[in-house]
């Protein structure tokens, strides 16, 4: 009796320091002063999937936000430092609220590069707007985040009513197709972007159709799929789901050409889909940075900080940041967080084509960022001696 | 919706092979259940186990990165087969020492036999989501069995694989049945179903007893859990869960605690959640799914086959 009390305890005590470890990784508040040249700091936060399924997605856009964080930091423009709050939400609505509530309560923060997500955006965005706290999402490409009435919502990147059709037409024009089906994750994001490429599709889409991202046998949608016989399938989703299913559409026999979106571009698709990623082709609203000139002293600074080129969003990510460095180059020390944020508003609100290594940044009334279509959506298709996508050039070169 | 003739029977040869699956993870919930009338929630983790282990052995230590064929798939297959079956049997032998006995000698109520399955469940899964484990997102399985077509029956092409699967299960249901009908450790597990005191009374080591049926059952998740991580090509850290879920309603549905249950309730799980994603839509399976299982419980509330360890 009394040596298994011991062991009941023992556990016990590995449980809560299990607990620990798991809450102290969480990222701590940032409100202690800097540790920089300068005795000040504000917070940037940001949030997104940092861990959990789509971690692969929410890695490479904190990765340039952490290293713009640190370029901002070295040009000493600021005068006080700028510190970064990750918080992860793993890519979920649930978790979001009570995050964005934690950011928007902290006084040192002016402005929030993310949510990453669009339905963690959705969750959230009431949260920051109320605290009129600037969110400006480097990576949500949701169209109807633009349309809450939110003042402090700003996109960097076209969304998917751009990138939708764009994708549409590429399967019409460049791929020459005369049946096609799009399938979806039933997520914020995926059913609306499968929805805006079978809207352009029109008569071209033989059928819509929705997939349970928790399980794992798509058997029963692949059936119906195979059933219309398609040129293409263009899959609205994120990669954990997208390679499975390509590969068992390829297993099922589905000879159609697989197409999918920005959340699907990540090296995670391939491995997952194993040889049938040969020839999938994404679309993203993300330039290449590796293929633009104004990025390429980013590109390799990124290739030295964590021995890999930049992935999707982190070259956008990267102009958020330092856009939020121009607006507070006229800040002074004494200016609280809380009194910045609006500063920041008020810059993305007026800025007007700013240089960023991606692309030139004004933002309309509703916060998108004004950008040609053609220009801004990329086409990429998989590569399997670089083991992810490599980049065909934007659609406007394509579909020429 | 798109229900029509042509695409009912592919969906029955993909519902009829994921319903095996199901009724291989079923036996343990339903033998535990049989004996201990206990809902064993961690079974799930057992499960997860036995693929993650195989994963390990052959993805991570041996490196094996090329599909094999002949003598040597054979042997890799087999040694796969059992490495995952033995894992997830001893995760199942852990798991009833560690957990169950404890509260059993205390003679704890059934909520905390409950409570402690979801806990150890949860243990389990968050345990391999940790980085120095598998870490959060899916991971690629090893590849050394290349999954690829048989034939091609109704329209439906059938992996090797799935060929695999269904032999596999229909002989480890034989097994269990010739088991639990036929051997001493059997009609000890049939007897503890019955009656327990009486059973003690009888000379019966009910301890013993009891850490069989888990590790039999232990043993069919594993290979479940080995094939399904060959099958989908993958492992996750949660990757029992949604399995689980499922193998449990199947258990329920065939009448939990009934051997042939398992098989039936999984089968016609499989089959009703493929059916109803042609017909109704894939968003809407699990609604259908469930709503069946509520309906048969109203009219047969022990499942169709009845409760009870029967063989």
């Amino acid at each position: 009796m009394g040596r298994s009390r011991w062991v009941v305890l023992g556990s016990l005590a590995a449980a809560l320091s299990l607990l620990a470890a798991a809450c102290g990784g969480g990222g701590g508040g940032g409100n202690q002063a800097g540790g920089g040249g300068q005795s000040c700091s504000w917070t940037v936060a940001t949030m997104g999937a940092l861990s959990g399924d789509y971690a692969s997605i929410g890695t490479p856009i904190l990765q340039g936000i952490q290293y713009a964080v640190d370029q901002v930091n070295k040009s000493g423009d600021l005068a006080c430092t700028l510190k970064l709050d990750k918080e992860d939400s793993q890519g979920n609505p649930d978790q979001a609220p009570a995050l964005a509530h934690k950011i928007a309560s902290n006084d040192n923060v002016v402005a929030v590069v993310g949510p990453y997500f669009s339905g963690e955006t959705l969750a959230s965005g009431p949260i920051f707007n109320s605290a009129k706290l600037p969110f400006i999402t480097p990576s949500a490409t949701d169209p109807s985040l633009a349309q809450q009435g939110w003042t402090y919502f700003f996109r960097a990147v076209p969304n998917d009513a751009a990138q939708g059709p764009v994708a549409a037409e590429y399967i019409e024009k460049a791929l020459k197709a005369s049946s096609a089906v799009t399938i979806d994750d039933n997520s914020q994001y995926g059913k609306g972007l499968a929805a805006q490429v079978a809207k352009k599709l029109g008569s071209v889409n033989k059928g819509s159709f929705h997939i349970d991202p928790n399980s794992t046998d798509y058997s029963s949608t692949i059936a119906q799929v195979k059933s219309l016989n398609p040129d293409v399938v263009y899959y609205g989703g994120y990669s954990p789901q997208a390679g499975p299913l390509a590969k068992q559409l390829k297993q099922q026999g589905v000879a159609a050409q697989f197409m999918s979106d920005d959340g699907t571009k990540d090296p995670t698709f391939g491995k997952l889909a194993g040889p049938a990623a040969t020839g999938v082709l994404v679309t993203c609203p993300c330039a290449d940075p590796t293929k633009l000139p104004a990025a390429s002293s980013f590109v390799k600074g990124m290739q030295q900080t964590y021995g890999q080129p930049p992935g999707t969003y982190a070259a956008d990510a990267y102009d958020v940041v330092q856009m939020i460095g121009q607006a507070l180059k006229n800040a002074s020390s004494s200016d609280s967080g809380t009194d910045l944020r609006a500063t920041v508003e008020k810059y993305f609100q007026d800025v007007n084509g700013y240089q960023g290594i991606t692309k030139t940044y004004t933002f309309d009334s509703h916060g998108e960022v004004e950008v040609d279509p053609l220009r801004g959506v990329w086409v990429y298709k998989w590569s399997n001696s670089d083991k992810n996508f490599v980049a065909l050039g934007y659609a406007g070169q394509l579909l020429k | 919706m798109h229900c029509n003739a042509a695409l009912i029977a592919p969906t029955f040869v993909t519902g009829l092979i994921l319903g095996f699956i199901y009724a291989l993870i079923a036996l343990g919930y339903t033998m535990v259940y049989g004996v201990l009338k206990l809902i064993n929630f961690a079974h799930d983790a057992v499960f997860a186990t036995g693929g993650i282990l195989v994963f390990y052995a052959f993805g991570q230590w041996f490196g094996i990165v090329q599909p094999l064929s002949g003598v040597s798939l054979v042997v890799l297959m087999a040694a796969s087969l059992v490495i995952g079956a033995l894992a997830s049997a001893g995760s199942a032998f852990l798991l009833e020492r560690v957990a169950y006995r404890p509260l059993r000698r205390r003679q704890g109520a059934r909520l905390s036999y409950l409570i402690t399955a979801i806990g150890a469940s949860f243990f389990a899964d968050y345990l391999y989501q940790q980085n120095f484990l598998l870490g959060p997102g899916k991971r690629e399985f090893p590849n050394y069995f290349n999954v690829s077509k048989a034939f091609t029956v109704f329209g439906s092409v059938v992996q090797n694989v799935d060929v695999l699967i269904v032999v596999l299960a229909i002989a480890c249901l034989i097994a269990l049945d010739q088991f639990i009908t036929r051997t001493r450790s059997g009609r000890a597990i049939r007897a503890l179903s019955e009656d327990q005191v009486a059973a003690q009374l009888m000379g019966i080591n009910n301890d013993r007893v009891i850490t069989t049926t888990f590790v039999v059952g232990g043993l069919f998740a594993g290979i479940a859990g080995v094939l399904y991580a060959i099958k989908f090509g993958f492992v996750v850290w949660n990757m029992g869960f949604v399995p689980g879920i499922k193998a449990f309603t199947a258990a329920v549905l065939g009448g939990i605690g009934n051997i042939r249950g398992a098989l039936l309730g999984g089968i016609l799980l499989g089959l009703i959640e493929n059916m109803s994603a042609v017909c109704v839509g894939a968003e809407w399976k699990d609604t259908v799914a469930f709503s069946v299982l509520v309906l048969v419980l109203i009219l047969r509330p022990t499942g169709i086959l009845g409760e009870g360890i029967k063989g």
